[in-house]
């Protein structure tokens, strides 16, 4: 039988798409609708404000269709208006629960927008609000804030001062996730160098020197120092540089290493922290839970503690690609080839959890009682991104020397 | 644009299927890699290839699809190509 060959070309183009957005820009010309409101869609509360007399402001309360009124004997012009909204959600027009309001609906809006146009030159201040729950005007500071400037605001704008509520809050950020700049330095965030995405696995101090762990092939070159220079998240972000190579063994032959193969205990090198980077020793950036697929930071885990795992216990990874994923030991000690290379690591640890390109250098932990016992750093998966593979922290401090990691 | 790949030689993944749908190769069906993230930025036009031979045990009907992992969620994936190996 013959044995032809068969080459298949895989082929892979990028192409940018252009999508041009549209806004439909006119306006009708006829007569303006009259305010009734029949749809299931939540009123618009300027409308119920000029048509229900005393009008102070619609929410749902435990589900049921609530407002306020200045006057609570007009609740005959708020079932009007409100009816086909309160059957929509399921009540009839009867069953709209009607509150005592102070003030109006257009008092408190004039009244919060003024509040607005000065409030934000004030430290410390969140938001301001219309708060249709509570018929009042609410205003935002982070804590430490004083409360007292925004009321003497409130008195100069001419606001009553029972019209004004003011509450600590947290400030309002945007997400920051593990792909951005984080300060300071944790384990699990992205670090760049020269073409190359990976993941921190974790501060540590090396004879006094802070630094930080990831992989050995997160370096310019795999085994040997090379003062390969770290960003994070990227060398194009300002001030992003945070640390230089400065430990990573070269691989050797024989001595248990396998036949025209060479090897190392672990895929792992240390970089120190340029003067002046903050760093958290001990912390690992956390996402909202495991398996989740989220990369966006909620928090930190403290490391403990260091150990090893056995086959069969429940281990994590947080990792700039794949966030927090968390699988079972399926086996521990195997001696393991990397794909396409003479490597060999020896006695390292497989997990069957989600892994993804760029999580290389990535903590592996336990978790008990909100507390990480480090177990070491990842390095690789299979191609499924299905199961990943560490090194064991052993391993690793066995290779890089004593190691302070918490 | 930007582009990232898995590895630091680009890692790709090569499927072959019979009429069945039985899987009869596949370039990366076994073995661990380094989830390293290449990344490269590429000029308007620019097209990358990757290629690998595998030799058919037996005539039939075949269909071939490639695969691109990088930190997508989900891999590039080339749509199926028919072909047949004659005897």
């Amino acid at each position: 039988m013959s044995r032809p060959s068969t080459a298949v070309r895989l082929v892979a183009a990028a192409a940018l798409v252009a999508v041009a957005a549209c806004s439909d820009g006119t306006r009708s010309t006829g007569p303006e609708p009259t305010p009734v409101l029949r749809t299931a869609q939540a009123p618009d509360l300027g409308t119920l404000a000029r048509t229900v007399p005393g009008f102070g402001g619609l929410f749902i309360d435990n589900g049921v269709p609530t407002v306020y009124l200045t006057d609570v004997t007009k609740r005959g012009a708020a079932e009007r208006a409100l009816g086909a909204f309160a059957q929509s959600r399921g009540f009839a027009p009867g069953d709209i629960r009607v509150l005592q309001g102070r003030y109006a609906y257009g008092d408190l809006d004039r009244w919060s927008q003024a509040v607005t146009f000065e409030a934000f030159e004030q430290r410390g201040v969140v938001f301001v609000d219309l708060d249709e729950a509570s018929n009042r005007v609410l205003v935002g500071v982070e804590r430490g804030a004083s409360q007292a400037n925004v009321h003497s605001l409130a008195a100069r704008l001419g606001v009553p001062a029972e019209a004004i509520v003011v509450r600590e809050t947290d400030p309002i950020v945007y997400a920051t996730t593990l792909q951005d700049q984080v300060r300071p330095v944790v384990a699990g965030v992205q670090i760049h160098f020269g073409n190359f995405l990976c993941s921190i696995g974790f501060n540590a101090t090396s004879g006094g020197q802070a630094s930080f762990v990831t992989a050995s092939h997160c370096t310019n070159r795999q085994g040997g120092v090379e003062g390969t220079q770290y960003f994070q998240p990227l060398a194009s972000t300002a001030n992003s540089f945070i640390g230089t190579e400065v430990a990573d063994p070269k691989y050797f032959r024989g001595a248990g290493c396998p036949k025209g193969r060479k090897c190392r205990f672990s895929d792992a090198s240390r970089a120190a922290y340029a003067a002046g980077v903050p760093f958290a020793l001990g912390g690992i950036a956390a996402t909202s839970g495991p398996n989740n697929g989220s990369i966006d930071i909620t928090g930190t885990i403290a490391i403990t503690a260091e150990g090893d795992a056995v086959v069969g216990d429940v281990v994590n990874k947080i990792g700039r690609t794949t966030g927090w994923t968390q699988g079972t030991v399926s086996a521990t000690c195997v001696n393991t080839g990397v794909s396409g290379t003479n490597i060999v690591q020896l006695c390292q640890t497989f997990v069957d959890a989600g892994v993804g390109g760029g999580d290389s250098g990535s903590d592996v932990f336990a978790l008990a009682g909100g507390s990480a016992t480090l177990l070491g750093d990842l390095w690789g998966g299979n191609s499924a991104g299905t199961m990943f593979v560490y090194s064991p922290i052993a391993n690793i401090e066995s290779e890089l020397g004593p190691l302070t990691t918490f | 644009m930007e582009a990232h790949f898995l590895g630091r030689t680009v890692v790709f993944d090569i499927v072959i299927a019979r009429d069945d749908g039985t899987i009869a190769w596949r370039r990366l069906e076994k073995g661990v890699g380094p989830s390293i993230l290449q990344v490269r930025m590429l000029k308007p036009g620019e097209v990358l290839e990757w290629r690998d031979t595998w030799l058919a045990r037996q005539p039939a009907d075949y269909r071939a699809q490639g695969i691109l992992p990088s930190d997508a969620t989900e891999p590039l994936r080339t749509p199926w190509v028919n072909f047949t190996v004659t005897p």
